[in-house]
């Protein structure tokens, strides 16, 4: 016999507002519906009604922790737009500050995974030295969240060498934090006995679902925008796309450690690297941008982020899209819930099952999926309504 | 491939069915169609390799609605459909591209395009009590202006 089993919108484990229906029998999850609408905010709307440079501050508020992949793909969608590139150096800054965004994002979801299966210590040391990570981008940028770093036409401040050097040292320490770390993991029988064959997802059904980011790359498809579509000083960085075949929860957690030392040694060769010269050109803060659409991609840390814009010849655009990695991500982690074959999802496996894409519910702010009997899912929200009310002001 | 040879064979493929086709800049290729060939377009680049849908955008562009869907890894082709505005009906790709079911749904829910033979296509995200027939993303759609808060 079967029972519906809700899981959120609150749920201690997944701050953000979702709601997880499960069919469950007995301990078994048979089949799921995800429901993601609680947090929309429409934001494309509200991009129609602002500015190319008022929207630049919005669309960083779309994840507070992603900001700096949706600022960097927005500032490189509208730089393509209006023809106006960010000079060489920027390039550079830009991807450190990246870089550093990924490693704190990625640490985040490391901690979060250990609270997800119950080891509280490991969750607590991560965060300790994640820190490191937090303070570094406080010094860049100013900012230790929301960095507001990219501008259209470049970044806001420069790296001196007294701040590189203390990049470097900080970085050195959390390299050797992150690879005791990637020993905890190899190695940790509480570890491996939740995360090791947990939430499999084959390479043919990632490839079909549309997986992306570490999910995609934990289930053997070698793709990363770094790599395929260089959008920053990626074609002089060297780095290697991390690729795991192990396809379960495991697998999506050695992907982020690897790469959390793969930006490590992005940032060290960045840093001794980086051409001299301006790292900004001045755009007036009110410009037209031609007619004409562009589409921009960054490999934000969960994953492919596509923006689009489309000008009709004015100040604001036109259109804005925003496709977030949780969105693409969404009908593949309804695929790793559902018990197949002789792969069985237990109850107790959901939290770090769904954590494993490192959901982020605010970037989504849409919706989906697979409803059984085609029920539909109620949703209460007037989010959209009341946010798109502020765009006219 | 490269972004000219992709141009090139959906050029012998489909000659004067493509609207525009050209190459934006570096891995970026913009293809436009009527509705009529936009599945026979996106079937001929799936055979092509270009298996991954990344994003469907759809835009009310005043006169006609426009669909683009964006595939491709690498190079990223975007497939544009014309689509008249007194009859929003666009064919579904999602039997060829599986995980296309979210993106139409968006899409449908927030210009009200049809996309026929999508099992599930029906509204998720708006409000409960958000009156039917009416469409965000449409430029028809104005939202209130904001009252002072006391």
């Amino acid at each position: 016999m079967a029972f519906y089993l809700p899981v959120g919108p609150q749920h201690p484990v997944h701050p953000e507002a979702i709601l997880l229906k499960f069919k469950v029998e007995g301990e078994q999850v048979v089949d799921v519906d995800i429901d993601a609408s609680y947090v929309h905010r429409g934001i494309e709307k509200a991009l129609e009604f602002k500015t190319y440079t008022q929207g630049l501050y919005l669309v960083e508020r779309i994840c507070g922790i992603c900001n700096v992949a949706h600022s960097t793909c927005y500032v490189v969608n509208i730089e393509q737009l209006i023809g106006r590139e960010a000079p060489p150096r920027a390039q550079y800054l830009r991807l450190i500050v990246e870089e550093l965004a990924r490693i704190h994002s990625h640490l985040l979801w490391v901690g979060l995974a250990a609270h997800q299966i119950g080891f509280m210590s490991l969750f607590m040391l991560v965060f300790r030295d994640r820190e490191l990570v937090m303070d570094l981008i406080e010094a860049i940028t100013g900012n230790r969240v929301v960095t507001a770093y990219n501008v259209i036409g470049g970044v806001r401040r420069d790296i001196d060498e007294a701040l590189a050097h203390k990049v470097r040292e900080s970085l050195k320490a959390l390299e050797e934090r992150v690879r005791y770390y990637r020993r905890v993991a190899m190695e940790d029988p509480t570890v491996r006995a939740r995360t090791v064959d947990v939430g499999y997802l084959s390479t043919s059904e990632a490839r079909e679902l549309f997986a992306v980011g570490p999910v995609a790359r934990a289930s053997n498809v070698k793709y990363d925008i770094r790599a395929d579509d260089p959008y920053v000083a990626h074609e002089e960085v060297p780095f290697n796309v991390v690729v795991y075949d192990t396809c379960d929860v495991w697998g999506r957690l050695m992907v982020r450690i690897d790469e959390v030392l793969e930006s490590i040694s992005m940032i060290d060769y960045a840093l001794d690297h980086m051409p001299s010269g301006e790292y900004r050109v001045r755009v007036p803060p009110i410009f037209r941008a031609p007619p004409g659409e562009n589409l921009s991609r960054v490999e934000a840390p969960r994953g492919e982020l596509l923006h689009y814009v489309r000008s009709d010849g004015g100040d604001r655009p036109y259109r804005y899209k925003v496709r977030t990695p949780t969105l693409a991500n969404l009908m593949a982690t309804a695929q790793m819930l559902k018990s197949r074959g002789d792969r069985v999802v237990y109850v107790a496996d959901i939290p770090i099952i769904f954590g494993s894409i490192d959901p982020c519910i605010c970037c989504t702010a849409r919706v989906l999926i697979v409803d059984e009997e085609g029920k539909v899912v109620e949703t209460t929200t007037d989010e959209l309504a009341r946010v798109s009310r502020r765009g006219e002001e | 491939m490269s972004e000219e040879e992709i141009v090139r064979e959906l050029r012998e493929k489909f000659g004067d069915l493509l609207l525009e086709a050209e190459v934006r800049r570096k891995r970026r290729v913009f293809v436009t169609v009527r509705r009529e060939h936009y599945r026979e377009v996106l079937g001929a680049l799936r055979n092509m390799g270009f298996d991954f849908l990344e994003a469907l955008t759809g835009i009310d562009a005043g006169d006609h609605f426009e669909v683009i869907a964006h595939v491709g890894r690498s190079s990223s082709v975007s497939v544009k459909a014309i689509i008249p505005k007194e009859d929003p009906r666009l064919p579904s790709i999602v039997d060829s591209f599986k995980g296309a079911e979210l993106y139409e749904r968006e899409v449908y829910e927030m210009l009200g395009i049809v996309f026929e033979g999508n099992p599930r296509l029906r509204r998720l995200l708006l409000p409960e009590d958000w009156p039917r027939g009416v469409y965000p993303l449409r430029k028809d759609y104005k939202p209130e202006h904001p009252k002072p808060l006391r």
